[in-house]
């Protein structure tokens, strides 16, 4: 017979202290019968470098092409066979291993509005009808918590919200810049003295007889209001000092550098998913000098924040997925101003985390990066993969505002099996 | 021609099945795929998104989503695959069979019964060679519905070679509710009364819909009153109310229905001696009067003005771009008009007119369109941009020939579909690549006029013939005053989506039209009518029930620009004083709740808690007139019990403004 004391560790239930061997053997047949344990559900962190990253100058890097594909910026072998990144993705690099990369996302969506709405709802835009981001799908059906479920930092991209879904599903905005010494979520304080005043409101409130629909809304963000008011972890959860200084170093300080890391302060206390913004990669003019000049440069500030928030979930959970996309590629050939234009037929998409195989690489582009060469895939096809990955039903139907049912996921969309784990 | 009712499948089809009762055979038409297969593969739910209609298809077998694409459907069933889906010497052994009867493995599961007359009907159509159109030059031209007994019979009308014929369709149509907490209806016609209010029902069938209404009273209807000389609204109100038996609402109290003035028609609420003069008016003029006043202050101008903005989709700001500043001015342009009571078709004129600052907004000719559908015509072309929709008229032809009529004459920027071309803009058909002839959208029977010069956009807007511009102004002047408008979506009117009361829209026109085309007298017919004035639901147990009939009113919620106004109007500071609310909910609270703004408009100088303190009177009379100021009404005993005790007229101030009461009009 196997001895309990070797057991017990691994399951981790503490109900061996003052149970008999017989109520630990049953109890751990039962816990076997269980098709999975019960624990946290998975939690998504979006970053979203908005305006179209430029697949070449980040995660398909292209040394052989000649200069007027590859530009000015030089590319590093990674770890992984046949994969470049951008010279001063070196961190990045050496993480790779870790992460999952598709480098053949293709769609034919060249605009920032219709592009962004297909990344984000994993559909393409409709004239009729905003559907709904993946992280406001995840958060529709919870209950009202103190600590929002869904968070932007500092907000969320046009499409990045609830879409046709109720307002309760869409992000908490944060607002401002956590990279600035004065950062602070506006209003999560309640001001000295103004008990009396919230009391009489609740008096006032709580008459009052039968309630419409929009009062039942509108009270539902009243009681939520008042709920991460008094709760001092939300405060907790949304103060950056809180954190030593070598931390936010490793970050960085810049803008990208703590909205990651207010990310994981965020996911690490319970938020569902944060989407992190991250403005100015619509590069039409000399993209070499608007992504290696400035402060911080735009391709360290990339490294920085994600290889840091790869190495903090590393040593947690592991139940955090983190997903690096934006709306588009760029053209894979310089322009006359030595920029980059609108490229939707191929991008890259990084990946970790939760559910994500680790150093897999799914397709290939062709030599200059303006087709997919192999494992050609579409933005439905991430979104379903991300939803596989997020163990969300891709069944679940999501209602309209006029009572259609549309599937979470769009019907012909595929779970790229290449990065799932 | 075969009896309406008796049968309803072609019975060509039922002749080449031994089995079926030989009875029931009369003359014969064999079945055909535009006018039986077709309806019957979306009925069985095939050409359903989510099945083989789903853009990619299903199994390699696609077909265009709800039919709207029936030649390449019957290619898809015909000659895909090698014409492996059809075996005209054995048609029983076909695949299109043999899947949906579950003989062989079908993802969909058994769609089919063994014997059925869906089964009967696709084997004979089979078996006759798998026709496309037996006569092309026949046209479905009318589909209609009546009630036997407590099932739906569809006949539809088919004209074509000086030859008339009249089909029972019934088991080919698709039907469906406007309402099924009223009544209800199954696939095969079959309905059934489950609520009190009315119902349309509809059948679909080849493109067309034809409806039924169906009414259930609330109760007996009360003996007709005396007739009294009414306005045509109330009127109308009346003989609804009778027609469902529906009880309505008592009037609402004086103050509230001041409030409600105030608020709706100014932004603000109304102020102590407002309230004051209105109860001294004569009690039978006091409204009337009220709105007269009301209408021509400088506040009504810019509520009218926000709201135009509102439903033309204007953009808020415009940045120092010459995009921006074009909006800038188109913003301008409809506030002045919004002071003014010109007629709306002047304000139409400007915004339809030789490139327009309102449809240069929009790149894409296909934008454009969709928004001047959408704002001005009340109706969503755009699902035609993909599709034919299931429940509305257009067709894509429709969408792109009426995207055509938006071209612009000039190089258009990249991504879009206008091309150069002299004197008019061409739009290209990304399909086929020819260029689209402009034509207007078929609103009625009779084709419009074949331009795409502005003028005739402009001609056809308000063509009177189906009126839909000004049908959807009164929708929304209606939806504003009233919280929510007869036909919901406002921009989804169709023949499908029927207003909660036709009549009414119909009185809203008339007395639009006879107000000269003009604003302010809808507004004012709507603002003094007796649906507005009725009193807000209570705790009675129906009150949703009562409420969607327009019995009761509805509490409202004020926008939150009108929120900001107000707060910072009653109490008495700047209105900069208060930011611009964020539009997130949440952080709109917590901004509320906790932020700075609030606690300094509470301490600003020569607000309303100063000027109560420099009145000086008793806590009592105190809190009376806040409560006036900020609810247009006096504390109840409860209240008075709650906050006179150690009385904080800072607090109660804030407590009033940010109260539930406050923000929701009733």
């Amino acid at each position: 017979m196997m001895d309990p004391a070797r057991i017990v560790p691994v399951s981790a239930p503490r109900s061996d202290l003052g149970c008999t061997r017989r109520q630990l053997f049953l109890g751990l047949a039962a816990a076997a019968l269980l098709p999975r344990p019960v624990r946290t559900p998975r939690r998504l962190v979006l970053v979203w470098l908005d305006g179209g990253a430029s697949h070449l100058d980040t995660f398909d890097g292209k040394p052989e092409a000649g200069v007027h594909i590859r530009g000015d910026l030089p590319s590093r072998r990674t770890p992984l066979d046949g994969v470049f990144v951008g010279e001063r993705l070196a961190g990045l690099a050496a993480r790779l291993p870790r992460c999952a990369l598709i480098r053949s996302l293709s769609h034919g969506e060249g605009n920032h509005d219709r592009g962004s709405h297909l990344l984000l709802t994993g559909r393409r835009p409709s004239p009729v009808l905003v559907h709904p981001s993946l992280p406001a799908a995840m958060v529709k059906d919870l209950e009202v918590p103190a600590l929002p479920a869904f968070v932007a930092v500092p907000d969320a991209p046009e499409y990045g919200g609830a879409g046709f879904l109720p307002a309760s599903a869409g992000p908490f905005e944060v607002g401002g810049d956590p990279a600035r010494a004065d950062f602070s979520v506006r209003g999560l304080e309640a001001p000295a003295g103004s008990e009396r005043r919230r009391d009489l409101l609740a008096k006032l409130d709580a008459q009052g007889g039968a309630r419409s629909p929009a009062e039942r809304v509108r009270d539902r963000f009243v009681r939520q209001a008042a709920a991460m008011t008094a709760d001092p972890a939300v405060r907790e959860a949304f103060d950056l000092a809180r954190e030593p200084d070598a931390v936010r170093a490793r970050y960085g300080r810049h803008r990208l550098g703590q909205s990651c890391l207010l990310a994981r302060r965020l996911v690490g206390a319970g938020t569902r998913a944060v989407l992190v913004r991250d403005v100015g990669w619509d590069h039409h003019l000399k993209i070499a000098s608007a992504l290696t000049y400035g402060f911080p440069p735009k391709l360290d500030a990339l490294d920085q924040a994600l290889s840091a928030l790869v190495d903090d979930l590393e040593e947690g959970a592991g139940d955090v997925l983190v997903c690096v996309a934006s709306e588009f590629g760029r053209t894979p050939r310089l322009n006359p101003a030595g920029g980059r234009d609108h490229w939707p037929r191929a991008q890259s998409v990084l990946l970790y985390g939760a559910g994500i195989a680790r150093g897999a690489v799914l397709g290939t582009t062709d030599a200059k990066g303006e087709e997919p060469a192999s494992d050609p895939c579409t933005p439905g096809d991430l979104f379903a993969t991300l939803v596989r990955a997020l163990e969300i039903d891709a069944d679940a139907a999501l209602r309209t505002p006029d009572g259609r049912p549309v599937r979470l996921v769009p019907e012909d969309a595929k779970p790229l099996a290449a990065v799932l784990a | 021609m075969r009896r309406a009712g008796t049968l309803s499948l072609p019975v060509f089809a039922i002749a080449c099945l031994a089995a079926v009762d030989p009875g029931r055979v009369g003359p014969t038409r064999p079945p055909d795929f535009v006018l039986d297969v077709l309806p019957l593969l979306q009925r069985q739910g095939c050409a359903s998104a989510y099945c083989h209609g789903a853009a990619t298809g299903q199994a390699g077998f696609k077909l265009s989503l709800f039919g709207s694409d029936p030649a390449a459907d019957h290619a898809a069933i015909t000659r895909a695959l090698g014409g492996r889906r059809l075996d005209l010497a054995e048609p029983e052994q076909s695949l299109l069979l043999q899947k949906p009867l579950r003989r062989v493995a079908h993802g969909g599961g058994r769609r089919l019964r063994d014997g059925s007359p869906e089964h009967i009907l696709l084997l004979a159509w089979i078996a006759g060679g798998a026709p496309y159109q037996l006569d092309a030059g026949e046209r479905l031209t009318r589909l209609s519905a009546h009630r036997a007994e407590s099932r739906l019979v569809v006949e539809a009308r088919f004209s074509g070679a000086g030859r008339e014929r009249v089909e029972d369709v019934t088991e080919l149509s698709l039907f469906s509710s406007s309402d099924d907490r009223v009544a209800s209806v199954g696939r095969d016609g079959t309905f059934e009364v489950v609520g009190p209010g009315e119902a349309f029902l509809f059948a679909r069938y080849g493109g067309r819909s034809a409806r039924l209404a169906l009414v259930q009273r609330f109760a007996a209807p009360p003996p007709a009153p005396p007739a009294a000389a009414a306005a045509p609204l109330d009127a109308a109100f009346a003989a609804r109310m009778r027609e469902l038996g529906l009880e309505p609402a008592p009037p609402a109290p004086p103050l509230r229905l001041l409030r409600r003035l105030h608020l709706d028609l100014t932004g603000m609420p109304p102020s102590s001696q407002a309230q004051r003069r209105f109860l001294e008016l004569p009690a039978d003029t006091r409204v009337a009067t009220t709105v007269t006043e009301l209408l021509a202050t400088k506040a009504f101008a810019e509520m009218l003005g926000r709201r135009l903005a509102e439903w033309l989709e204007l953009p808020a700001f415009g940045d120092e771009t010459p995009a921006g500043r074009r909006a800038r001015d188109l913003l301008a342009r409809v506030r002045a008009f919004a002071s003014t009571d010109d007629p709306w078709p002047e304000l139409t004129a400007t915004l339809l007119g030789e490139r327009s600052a309102f449809l240069q907004q929009r790149d894409d000719p296909r934008d454009r369109a969709e928004l001047v559908a959408r704002t001005l015509l009340g109706v969503r072309v755009g699902c035609a941009r993909c599709h034919d929709h299931p429940h509305d008229r257009w067709r894509r032809t429709d969408h792109l020939a009426f995207a055509a009529c938006f071209a612009d004459p000039r190089p258009a920027p990249r991504d879009t579909m206008a091309a150069v071309a002299a004197g008019g803009g061409v739009l290209f058909d990304s399909e086929t690549g020819l260029p689209v002839t402009p034509r207007l959208l078929p609103m009625v029977a009779d084709a419009l006029a074949d331009d795409h010069r502005p003028q005739s956009v402009h001609a056809f807007v308000h063509e009177q013939t189906h009126d839909q511009a000004a049908r959807s102004l009164c929708n929304r002047v209606f939806a504003w005053l009233l919280g929510r408008g007869l036909v919901e979506p406002l921009d989804d009117h169709r023949d499908t989506n029927p207003a909660t009361h036709e009549s009414w829209l119909a009185v809203l026109q008339a007395t639009f039209h006879a107000g000269g085309d003009r604003l302010r007298p809808l507004v004012a017919a709507i603002a003094t009518s007796r649906v507005y004035g009725l009193d807000t639901p209570g705790d009675e147990a129906d009150a949703d029930a009562r409420t969607r009939w327009f019995a009761w009113r509805h509490s409202k919620a004020l926008d939150r620009d009108t929120l900001r106004r107000a707060i910072t109007g009653v109490l008495g500071v700047e209105e900069a004083a208060l930011p611009v609310l964020p539009p997130s909910p949440l952080r709109r609270r917590l901004e509320l709740l906790n932020g700075d703004a609030m606690v300094r408009a509470l301490h600003a100088p020569g607000n309303v808690v100063e000027a109560l303190a420099a009145l000086g009177g008793e806590p009592r009379e105190q809190l009376e007139a806040l409560f006036e100021v900020c609810l247009t009404r006096l504390p109840t005993a409860a209240e008075r019990a709650a906050l006179l005790p150690s009385f904080d007229a800072e607090a109660c101030a804030f407590a009033l403004v940010m109260s539930r009461e406050f923000e929701f009009l009733r």
